[in-house]
């Protein structure tokens, strides 16, 4: 019995050990989140690429190039052909998984003086990286700078006038808005849906806060009651919109981070007060009546 | 594992002892072995600063300014002194904003860093758009290290000496450096 009792203790303070000991260490230096550094280079590089490739310099007055190549270095093997001429020694980039996409290859920059001077040696200056570091993000401010048209609120009902302490239905259209744009040169499409609608009625009550965009009688699920009578009444709508983005080039659809905001306003409406009589006649026919008018 | 083993075979050979006798041997730690900071570098020293934080950009700049900013690592964790290490600190660098907060949460609680001293091994660089952006590389070694209480009790200790690459974009911006991001990677333990 003791020991065993022992022996459970024993294991606990042990486990507490090992717990210890694997706790994370914040003065490890690798002990925390980290950004992607070379991710971020290899956009830079991408860029540079992209504008020396554009810039079609004749190669005889060339003052720097740039390839993009595996190896550089004739201890490692074959050469590229693309990348003849003396290396700078390699410093070891690793090749990284890139899921189902095909990792790109180094870029290998040399520079000279004058064109008539020798190239000299290349040099990698950024490692191997997954297609997806070399496109450009969408930000939430590039996102928020897309014309999208504010949307249309609608109300049930719609004639001018509502009754009080009657729903007054309100609802707008979910449709998706697409844009075509351009990122640093590179042709984006891009889609912003709405997902969130904060109505505001302008009464003096809270703010309505949905997922829904509404929907008309007899299904409507977003409705107000106004308790007192009023003239030249608005609604106001705030949309929330969220993006997604897709570059040219690539077949995947990446979530914009961050949303837009729209703002839309109802036509000026009264609010008014009804009050039922009984009367002998249609009032139509017989609008002088007791009761009508 | 061991002391799993050895603590369970000490106590069944004394099957006379009470349960506090027992109970006493099982909360008494291990002793761990104190590591040896390396003698090479005092952390509490701030690393002296490189002339290329006042000049042009190139290169070779970059390399000393990541390599000074690697540096002051240690030198931060020991001293809870963040002036130059946010000073280079890009508002978008991910990894300094996480050592400033992990400082910071360290300091707040009394503790610091004692020993962990880097040493570089090997630097390399490269000029990704030429007078802006350049990459880094720096390969080091870190010493083991202790997180120590106000009463100079240990907290925590991390008695391995470790060994890894650390990527840096480093980049010139309005007439200064910045260290854009860093990213560490341990090697493979052996």
């Amino acid at each position: 019995m003791n020991h065993q009792r022992t022996l459970a203790i024993l294991v606990l303070a042990v486990t507490l050990l090992i717990a210890g000991s694997t706790a994370q260490a914040a003065d490890n230096f690798d002990g925390r989140a980290k950004g992607d550094a070379v991710g971020i280079s290899a956009f830079v590089g991408e860029q540079a690429l992209r504008s020396y490739a554009h810039a079609n310099v004749p190669p005889t007055e060339e003052l720097f190039q740039l390839r993009r190549a595996a190896l550089c270095n004739v201890t490692s093997g074959a050469l590229e052909a693309e990348i003849g001429g003396t290396c700078a020694p390699p410093d070891g980039s690793v090749t990284p998984n890139c899921g189902d996409d095909n990792p790109v290859q180094p870029l290998w920059r040399r520079d000279r003086q004058r064109p008539a001077d020798p190239w000299g040696p290349w040099r990698m200056i950024t490692g191997w990286a997954c297609p997806d570091d070399l496109l450009p993000t969408l930000t939430a401010e590039d996102f928020r700078l897309l014309p999208i048209a504010p949307q249309v609120v609608q109300m049930q009902p719609d004639r001018g006038w509502v009754l009080v302490n009657k729903e007054t239905i309100v609802l707008t259209d979910a449709a998706e808005q697409t844009f075509r744009t351009d990122l640093l040169g590179y042709g984006v499409d891009v889609i912003a849906t709405p997902t969130h609608f904060t109505w505001d009625f302008e009464d003096g009550s809270r703010q309505l806060s949905t997922t829904s965009p509404g929907h008309p009688y007899p299904a409507f699920d977003v409705s107000h009651v106004y308790t007192d009578p009023g003239a030249a009444q608005t609604i106001t709508l705030t949309t929330t919109w969220s993006g997604r983005y897709r570059v040219d080039g690539d077949d995947e659809w990446r979530d914009v981070v961050g949303t837009a905001e729209t703002t839309s306003t109802s036509g000026a409406f009264e609010v008014v007060e009804r009050r039922s009589h009984l009367v002998a006649r249609d009032c139509v026919e017989d609008p002088d009546q007791v009761g009508c008018g | 594992m061991t002391a799993l083993v050895l603590l369970a075979s000490c106590t069944g050979g004394t099957p006379e002892a009470t349960e506090s006798s027992t109970a006493t041997v099982v909360v008494t730690p291990t002793p761990i072995p104190t590591p040896t900071p390396s003698a090479s570098a005092d952390v509490t020293v701030k690393p002296s600063r490189p002339a290329a934080l006042d000049e042009p950009p190139s290169v070779d700049g970059a390399v000393e300014v990541g390599t000074y900013f690697q540096l002051l690592f240690p030198y931060v964790f020991a001293t809870g002194d963040l002036s130059d290490w946010n000073t280079l600190s890009h508002p978008d660098c991910l990894y300094c904003a996480g050592v400033t907060s992990d400082v910071q949460t360290m300091f707040q609680s009394g503790n610091h860093t004692v020993g962990g001293a880097f040493d570089v091994t090997k630097t390399s660089g490269g000029e990704v758009d030429p007078g802006a952006w350049y990459t880094v590389t720096v390969h080091l070694v870190q010493s083991p290290s202790e997180t120590v209480n106000s009463q100079g009790g240990v907290v925590e200790s991390f008695p391995e000496t470790k060994s890894g690459v650390v990527d840096l974009a480093v980049i010139w911006s309005d007439g200064a450096w910045r260290i854009r991001e860093a990213t560490p990677t341990a090697d493979a333990q052996s």
